[in-house]
């Protein structure tokens, strides 16, 4: 119930500052797919060139929730050595797993709250499902970058500063068609930002249509 | 013997003619309905093996994909694919292989790149990627896929972690084994072929070659004339394109079947025909054995056996009718035949053996060697009798001859015990045959036929006397042949009338002269009808005694025959007038004469000549005429020809005579009356005979010198003819005295040897260039 009411505050302020005009040095990307439908859950990660890492390396403990058979977040992204919790907030079991790469963890069957938090240590995507619910798929991307954004369910991404020029810009998506592992590269310039907004375009697949054995178990349960 | 069929063979063949016949029909009229409902079987077979083949392979598709679609989610599988640990993928590959019997178990990296496989067939990674990348990916599916010329059932299977991190690739081969269950399954023989290759089939491998390279049958009544063993038919097979299914009916199945049928009917048509044939010659024998019966009854009437047996078998009712048809039949025509025989046999009238039997018995009777005496009697002026006293009571007399002819028979027979013939060998002419061993027999034995015959006859109370001639002839002395015999009897008939005696015995020589007149005619006959005749024409001339020239002459016709023989002419005239060929040889004279006169007339010589016409002459209807043709044609006035008739020529029927003469003579012929003077010379007819001339007959004339009657005669008939104005001639003369004697009497012409001997036309001409006049 928390949750709800925490994503419900969310998805209330993202609306109010979509609607909101941009503040002064404040930078809006908006992220559509190739048919320029607004694009949900994709990451843009940059690097300024004179920023300053402001070195708190304060330890924060990150959740996903698994909540109606799905991962609320369907996509969250850490910093290194991040610890994120995954709670079960079903009343059923889930036995959470991942094989990626960049973190291979498997918490077996369980309800509740698991018994430790999972440390991410390695900079990378992680995606995870449930071996029981084939349909579960989340995704924690493990970022080493200090400028890492997430696209709201409008696709629109507002950075707090102005975005200076040929500034790298490196999109990710879970559903881009070049491939989970790869980033789409956006060099920032006069053509894509106009009046401190900048669009970008990533092709993603087609969600797979539900129609073989997987859909069928789906609608068993 | 016939060269056609017998009634047995015609029954018999007629009835397995039709038999046969039948049996065509039926096995055609079958093979038509069999091929038919023969497709039809096939066609619905092939039908549903189409659908159950089908329907296998996707419900077979549908667990295949269910039983990859598991294996896929199993989380140690999921892990082991994850964590591209190959050994262990490998292992695991084979361990869930083995679960699933799959012949194919392949992992491919998203980019389709082979990662791990583990199958039964080792095929190399490149022809794996070649293949397997031409199917779609993302879900799972199933497809029918062929690998190096093996065909697999395929499924793709996405492995999730739970992301699609790779593809497994389960296959399952379509091998013999795969095909006989779908053999199974569809009852029909199953062949995958691909580019016309056989890559698999449900056949023997031994047998696959030779079934499938036989090029396929097409629908038709062929199906069961085929020599293939199958019916074939290519359908796809699943969604593969490249990928054939030829589906193979058995036809020997259905071969078997009609077989079975066509030999049931043979069998069936051979019992028919066995049957029939056994009928066939029964009811043959039925009918020939009567048939035969009577064929043989028949051909016994036919060689004359009119005594028909008694019927020895039982027949068949009309059978037996028809033969005692024949048997009334055979003594009916026996009846007939004896009264024929009799009535051919025997004078009716009489009951005597007739001349035509007797000459048969005559002949048997010589056959023994024995000598018979034939004496032959005729009733003299029979007709006469017969026109007084009327035809039945002349039959009367001739049965009353017959009858004691009969009793003269008796009488002998006690005393020779000799066989006897007795005839009617002609209408009123008897014929009696004894057998004879001397000649001294016969006078007895005639005198007692005639003892018998001589006495009265009566009709009712007319006494009548006939006197009988008879001739008699013996085989002793005048030989054994039949007919020879009886002419010879016959010919002493005649010579009894010509002698006035009742009895003759027949004289050798009479016979040869007869045949010499008769050989005579038959020659006459050639030579009138012949182109070179034998005949020619002689000319005698006549002294005109007043002037001393010879102005006249006589044509006589003289014969040569074959033999180089002179005959004389008054026998071959004589002949011709009884033979009826008298106006024949007329005709030629006549021809000839006029032919010669007008030769004469051109070559300056002017004669008369007289023609000889006998009664049958004149009397014929053409004669007037052919001689008035014959004169016209050859241009000679009638008055060069004068006819010569004998006073007897005249007499018979006169009346027409003097007609026809009138005519002739209006017309410019002369006439002449011929020998007269030794006839019946009448006065009277003389009168009113239209004649132009008088020949005294040469009787008169021949020793006219020496005797003074004669003189008297011939001196007194010159001149009765002159007084009634009648040219006289003198016909005879041989000696200048009576020449001189002539001309005192003033005879008008004379003819004679004294003048001339008749001469051929030549020579009559040298004799007349040279001729003096005597006088």
């Amino acid at each position: 119930m928390d949750s709800l009411k925490f994503i419900l505050f969310i998805s209330l302020l993202l609306r109010l500052l979509t609607f909101m005009p941009l503040a002064f040095g404040q930078t809006l990307i908006k992220i559509v797919d190739q048919n320029n439908a607004p694009l949900p859950d994709a990451v843009i990660e940059y690097t300024l060139e004179n920023s300053i890492l402001n070195g708190t390396n304060v330890k924060r403990t990150y959740i996903i929730d698994q909540l109606n058979k799905s991962f609320v977040p369907h996509v969250l992204i850490v910093p290194e050595n991040s610890f994120v919790n995954f709670p079960n907030s079903d009343d059923i079991r889930h036995h959470v797993y991942s094989f990626s790469p960049a973190k291979t963890f498997e918490l077996k069957l369980y309800a509740g709250k698991p018994k430790s938090p999972v440390l991410f240590e390695h900079a990378g995507v992680v995606v995870m499902g449930c071996n029981i619910h084939d349909s579960m798929v989340g995704y924690i991307y493990v970022s080493t970058k200090e400028n890492t954004y997430l696209s709201d369910n409008n696709g629109s991404i507002i950075l707090p500063h102005d975005l200076p020029l040929t500034t790298q810009l490196r999109v990710w998506h879970p559903n881009s068609k070049i491939g989970l592992s790869k980033h789409t590269l956006f060099s920032v310039d006069s053509l894509i930002k106009k009046n401190n907004e900048i669009t970008l375009i990533i092709s993603v697949n087609e969600p797979a249509p539900r129609s073989t054995f997987e859909s069928l178990a789906i609608h068993e349960h | 013997m016939n060269t056609r069929l017998s009634f047995k063979a015609q029954i018999t063949w007629l009835l397995t003619g039709l038999i046969l016949i039948t049996v065509i029909f039926l096995t055609a009229s079958n093979w038509f309905r069999f091929a038919a409902y023969a497709e039809k079987q096939i066609e619905r077979q092939m039908y549903f093996a189409q659908n159950v083949l089908e329907q296998t392979l996707s419900s077979q598709e549908q667990v295949l994909i269910t039983t990859a679609g598991v294996l896929a989610s199993d989380f140690g599988f999921k892990q082991a694919v994850a964590t591209q640990d190959k050994k262990t993928v490998a292992s695991v590959l084979l361990n869930h292989g083995k679960r699933i019997n799959a012949d194919l178990m392949l992992i491919l990296d998203l980019e389709g790149k082979l990662s791990t496989t583990s199958s039964l067939h080792s095929f190399d990674t490149n022809t794996i990627e070649e293949n397997i990348n031409k199917l779609p990916f993302r879900e799972i599916h199933a497809q029918t896929l062929s690998i190096n010329n093996k065909v697999f059932q395929v499924i793709v299977v996405p492995v999730k972690a739970p992301r699609i991190i790779a593809y497994t690739v389960i296959g399952f081969e379509f091998d013999h084994a795969a095909l006989l269950q779908l053999k199974e399954l569809t009852a029909l023989e199953v062949t995958l072929i691909q580019n016309n290759q056989i890559i698999a089939s449900s056949f023997e491998r031994s047998k696959i070659n030779e079934q499938l390279l036989v090029s396929t049958p097409k629908k038709s009544p062929n199906l069961l004339l085929t020599h293939a063993d199958y019916f074939h038919k290519t359908i796809n097979f699943g969604s593969y394109n490249k990928v054939k299914a030829t589906l193979s009916v058995s036809l020997s199945d259905i071969k078997n079947d009609f077989n079975q049928l066509i030999f049931s009917i043979l069998i069936i048509a051979v019992i028919v025909i066995i049957i029939a044939i056994t009928f066939s010659s029964l009811l043959s024998k039925s009918l020939s054995t009567p048939l035969n019966i009577l064929m043989e009854v028949t051909k016994k009437i036919g060689r004359g056996e009119l005594n028909v047996p008694i019927l020895a078998n039982r027949l068949p009712t009309e059978f037996s009718e028809l033969y005692q048809g024949f048997s009334v039949m055979g003594a009916a025509i026996e009846n007939r035949e004896q009264a024929i025989i009799y009535q051919a046999e025997r004078d009716l009238l009489t009951g005597l053996y007739n001349r035509l039997k007797a000459l048969t018995e005559i002949k048997n009777h010589f056959k023994d060697q024995k000598n018979l005496v034939l004496i032959t009697f005729n009733i003299k002026g029979f007709e006469v009798l017969n026109d007084t006293i009327g035809v039945n009571n002349g039959d009367v007399i001739l049965k009353e001859i017959a009858a004691r002819i009969s009793v003269y028979v008796e009488k002998l027979n006690r005393t020779l015990h000799e066989k006897v013939i007795t005839a009617r060998s002609n209408s009123n002419e008897f014929l009696i045959a004894i057998s004879i061993k001397k000649t001294d027999e016969m006078k007895h034995l005639i005198e007692l036929l005639q003892s018998e015959l001589n006495r009265s006859f009566w009709i009712d109370d007319i006494k009548i006397n006939l006197s009988l001639y008879f001739g008699v002839a013996n085989s002793i002395e005048h030989g054994k042949e039949p007919e020879r015999l009886l002419r010879r009897s016959t010919m002493a008939i005649a010579s009894a009338y010509q002698e006035q005696v009742l009895l003759r015995f027949y004289k050798d020589g009479e016979d040869e002269a007869y045949l010499y007149k008769l050989q005579l005619i038959e020659e006459l006959k050639i030579a009138l009808e012949s182109n070179e005749s034998p005949l020619f024409m002689n000319y005698q001339p006549k002294l005109n005694i007043s002037t001393g020239k010879v102005d006249k002459l006589e044509a006589l016709i003289r014969w040569i025959n074959k033999n180089g023989d002179f005959v004389n002419p008054e026998l071959f005239v004589s002949l011709a007038e009884k033979a009826g060929l008298i106006v024949s040889l007329t005709r030629w004279v006549i021809l000839n004469v006029i032919q010669q006169i007008q030769r004469w007339n051109k070559l300056g010589y002017q004669f008369k000549v007289s023609i000889n016409l006998s009664a049958q002459d004149i009397q014929n209807e053409e004669f007037v005429e052919y001689l008035l043709t014959a004169v016209k044609k050859h241009q000679v006035a009638p008055t060069q020809i004068t006819l010569e008739l004998t006073e007897r020529d005249i007499a018979d029927n006169e009346e027409l005579v003097i007609a026809r003469l009138s005519h002739l003579k209006s017309l410019g012929f002369a006439i002449s009356v011929d020998d007269y003077g030794i006839g019946q010379s009448s006065l009277a007819k003389l009168k009113s005979l239209p004649v132009d001339e008088l020949k005294i007959d040469k009787t008169f004339i021949l020793s006219l010198e020496k005797c003074q009657k004669d003189q008297d005669i011939v001196s007194s008939t010159i001149s009765l003819g002159h007084k009634l104005g009648l040219s006289v001639v003198a016909e005879g003369v041989e000696n200048k005295e009576s020449l001189l004697l002539l001309k005192e009497f003033q005879c008008d012409y004379a003819q004679g040897y004294y003048l001339s001997r008749p001469l051929t036309a030549e020579k009559l001409i040298e004799w007349y260039k040279t001729y003096e006049s005597p006088l």
